[in-house]
């Protein structure tokens, strides 16, 4: 039997023999709608809160409530994702979070700096963090895993020590107030960063051959490396921007919430890691996704904000979240046996 | 009585038949080598005498049939030995086994002294101590097989070696033969799978020889020559003498690898040394093919990485058309590497991605990759190498082994390399799709294209070689021209 290739350049194209068994048209509408499984997911739960507390949850005051509430989560989600894409752990964003958010209240008033100063810093602090990370685990070779664990030990500690165990109240210099409570075209500042960030990402991760040097490192770093990708700087790099865009989470909460709690960092952690993996099973199956990972903090955002208004107690959102982790995992591995079953 | 005897074996997996009908019989204090080419049974077999595969017909019986379990009468040491290297050899040898206790601890003491006179009885005992990790592979080997003994609770009447010199570097098997001979001087029968011929020959007593899962030969050590294993091996008799193999029977020009192919030369090792590797020197033309086969050990694993630049080697040059090889070059040269999983295939990324990685600029259009340019080149590379099914946006672990190494000489043939060095091109791969892979290199080495062919199996790789170098301990011991005959190349990898 002969098929003719249905893409472009005719002229080129042969015939070939094919068995066309499994051609992409072919596929069941499961599998092409399954890439927007989460969506609906998302969809029925935001129903079902409308039916059940039309005057609570579906308004639009909640509405906005949740996407700004969200945003700092969904940039820390959105970092950690960059070095799990290379395959690297990094376990103190949460962490790096929490500094970030104690330097952004404290510096101004502490050290006298200027809001760009602050800002400066608390980035400077991220990238060095990077920077460390990124030297003993390309560098030296050890573990991820074991470097940010003992890394998120290390910088809880001088949380401790700049704040004094105390949450920080002073004035914030007014530009970087602005940058957590401004709005844009009526848009609140935090979600347009959550966009800009989203729309960054996808372009390198999916538009740029930087992304595929990414995908490719994580896929099998060996492979990668004989391909002629430098794989060492790829990690060094992910790490770097994992931590960097960590601190700016931890600034953007600050500037949102007007002070900085010592404690409040370890709230991020798990979320963060729940909606990177979920991110796997929505839009680029099998793929830590930028569009996924906004998704899947949404969903879990949309989730337990109906929970609450519905009377769940506070420890409910911690298994919602704990179980959505669990879930995420469990997708990755069910879509990497379907997806071989089903070409072969 | 033998101490282990097989008959009537028949092993089949789906349509392919592993075992048709083997027999053999170890006789005690008698060492008994097993040989073949890869594909031949051997490994079934061994492995239906571990126990790991039961077969579809046939029986085994050992120490004269009186015991029921095979664990009590035959001892068993595996390729990869099954020791915690960072453990000691006493630990080691009381691994998995039920310990003596004093006041609800381990009485080590107690159980030194047995373990002591095991490894005394092959020389070993003061390495007790010792971590396995920093023993010799030989003194590891030894340490296997005083445990496998020690396990058989009713006196050992039959010990099987899977390959236990293979990995052993040359200086080392000696004391391991020594050893073998003493359990077989104890009146144990042993059995060890070997691909070194001339070890066969020199330590053996009896020798059977598989083929197609067939008993191809059987004897007496004594009673036949390399020429004649060989031949029952391959099934082919060796052309000519053996004498001077590397005298070119067609073309009356020499070595071609020190006279005039330097000039014109694409790919030159000079004077290349890794860890085997040792004062490795080729030189490869415009468009030729050249094979370079060896056996587990020779380094022929080691040399791919090296000639293509992605390892350092310890000492020498990799040259490309004249000039020093560099990092920035080293795309100038393509690798196919021999272990697909870990070095070649990129999993979860589609298989056009897996292709475009080469050349990932290629087709970046203001700013952006053009899938559609992306796809279409990718899609005339999988044409031309008969991909099927032609699917650049599956992921490449969907695909085939044939299909994934395809995938992977597109990745390389893309970029239009001066040179392909490619590890065990066809292994893991279908017969058709075997045959088309070899054809496409053919095609493009007609083109121009520079390929070296690495492989411990040259019956794959000869139809398209215009010469086959074959390695032995690191150097090449001697080459061959067209008509290239199997039964030589193999006879001389031994």
């Amino acid at each position: 039997m002969t098929v003719t290739l249905q893409d472009t350049g005719p002229e080129e194209t042969r015939p070939t023999e094919s068995a066309g068994a499994s051609s992409l048209p072919e596929r069941r509408l499961g599998m092409r709608l399954a890439p927007y499984a989460m969506l609906g997911l998302m969809g029925v739960l935001i129903l079902v809160f409308s039916v059940l507390r039309p005057s609570t949850f579906a308004t639009f005051s909640n509405a906005s409530t949740i996407a700004v509430q969200n945003a700092v989560p969904a940039v820390l989600a959105l970092g950690l994702m960059v070095p799990l894409i290379a395959n690297e752990f990094d376990l103190s964003v949460a962490t790096v979070l929490g500094l970030g958010s104690i330097l952004a209240a404290g510096l101004p008033h502490n050290q006298g700096f200027s809001a760009a100063e602050t800002i400066a810093a608390v980035l400077l602090m991220g990238l060095l963090v990077g920077i460390v990370h990124a030297v003993l685990i390309v560098g030296f070779g050890l573990p991820s895993f074991v470097v940010t664990l003992a890394s998120s030990s290390i910088l809880g500690g001088l949380i401790v020590l700049y704040s004094k165990d105390q949450t920080i109240f002073q004035p914030l210099p007014a530009a970087i107030s602005t940058l957590g409570t401004g709005h844009v075209f009526g848009i609140a500042i935090p979600v347009v960063f959550v966009v800009v960030l989203i729309a960054a990402l996808w372009f390198i991760l999916d538009q740029r051959p930087e992304g595929r040097l990414l995908y490719a490192t994580g896929a099998a770093r060996d492979a990668a490396r004989l391909s002629g990708v430098r794989t060492d700087r790829v990690r060094a790099i992910a790490l770097i921007v994992g931590s960097t865009v960590a601190a700016f989470a931890g600034l953007l909460l600050t500037a949102q919430v007007g002070s900085a709690d010592p404690t409040i960092y370890s709230e991020y952690f798990l979320p963060a890691f729940a909606a990177a993996f979920l991110s796997i099973a929505a839009f680029k199956l099998g793929r830590y996704n930028p569009l996924g990972v906004a998704a899947a903090v949404y969903l879990l955002a949309v989730g337990i904000n109906g929970l609450e208004l519905l009377g769940a107690p506070t420890w409910v959102q911690y298994v919602f979240n704990g179980g959505a982790l669990l879930v995420a995992i469990g997708f990755s591995r069910a879509l990497r046996v379907t997806r071989r079953v089903q070409v072969l | 009585m033998p101490a282990l005897r097989v008959s009537g074996l028949r092993k089949t997996f789906g349509a392919t038949v592993a075992l048709a009908g083997v027999d053999l019989e170890i006789r005690p204090g008698s060492i008994h080598a097993l040989i073949g080419m890869n594909g031949s049974g051997k490994s079934t077999l061994i492995k239906i005498l571990s126990g790991y595969h039961s077969p579809d017909a046939g029986t085994i019986t050992y120490g004269g049939g009186t015991t029921p379990d095979r664990s009590a009468a035959v001892a068993f040491v595996h390729q990869d030995l099954g020791l915690v290297p960072t453990m000691t050899v006493l630990e080691n040898l009381r691994l998995g086994r039920r310990l003596a206790t004093r006041f609800g601890r381990i009485d080590w003491r107690r159980e030194r002294e047995p373990a002591r006179k095991s490894l005394a009885r092959f020389g070993l005992e003061a390495t007790i101590d010792t971590e396995v990790q920093s023993l010799t592979r030989a003194e590891a080997t030894i340490v296997a097989l005083a445990r496998a003994l020690e396990d058989c609770s009713e006196g050992c009447s039959a010990l099987v070696l899977d390959e236990p010199t293979s990995a052993l570097p040359a200086s080392e098997s000696d004391q391991l033969m020594k050893v073998m001979r003493e359990c077989a001087d104890a009146g144990i029968g042993v059995l060890f799978v070997s691909h070194q011929l001339g070890e066969v020959l020199t330590v053996s007593d009896e020798v059977t020889v598989l083929r197609n899962g067939q008993v191809a030969w059987t004897g007496l050590t004594s009673e036949t020559t390399l020429e004649s294993l060989v031949m029952a091996m391959t099934g082919q008799l060796i052309g000519g003498e053996r004498g001077n193999p590397s005298n070119d029977r067609d073309a009356p020009t020499g070595s071609l690898s020190e006279t005039s192919a330097a000039a014109a030369s694409v790919l030159s090792a000079r004077r290349l040394s890794g860890q085997i590797v040792r004062d490795f020197g080729l030189d490869v033309a415009a468009g030729e093919i050249v094979g370079v086969v060896g056996l587990l050990g020779s380094g022929v694993m080691e040399l791919g990485p090296l000639l293509a630049g992605r390892a350092t080697p310890s000492c020498g040059t990799v040259e490309l058309s004249g000039a020093l090889l560099t990092e920035r070059r080293r795309q100038e040269i393509g690798f196919v590497p021999a272990d697909r999983q870990r070095d070649g295939v990129l999993a979860g990324l589609t298989a056009s991605e897996n292709v475009s990685i080469t050349h990932r600029s290629r087709h970046v259009r203001r700013g952006r990759i053009s899938r559609p340019a992306e796809d279409h080149e990718v899609r005339l590379w999988l044409t031309e190498l008969l991909v099927d099914p032609c699917e650049p946006e599956a992921d490449i672990a969907t695909f085939s082994g044939g299909n994934q190494q395809k995938i992977l000489m597109a990745r390389w043939l893309s970029v239009h390399p001066a040179a392909l060095v490619a590890e065990e091109p066809t292994q893991g791969v279908d017969v058709l799709a075997k045959a088309q892979i070899l054809d496409r290199i053919a095609a493009h080495a007609r083109d121009g294209l520079s390929v070296v062919l690495l492989t411990g199996e040259p019956e794959g790789i000869l139809d398209i070689c215009d010469r086959v170098a074959v390695l032995r301990q690191g150097s090449i011991a001697c080459e061959f021209r067209p008509p290239l005959d199997l039964g030589e190349i193999v006879a001389a990898m031994h």
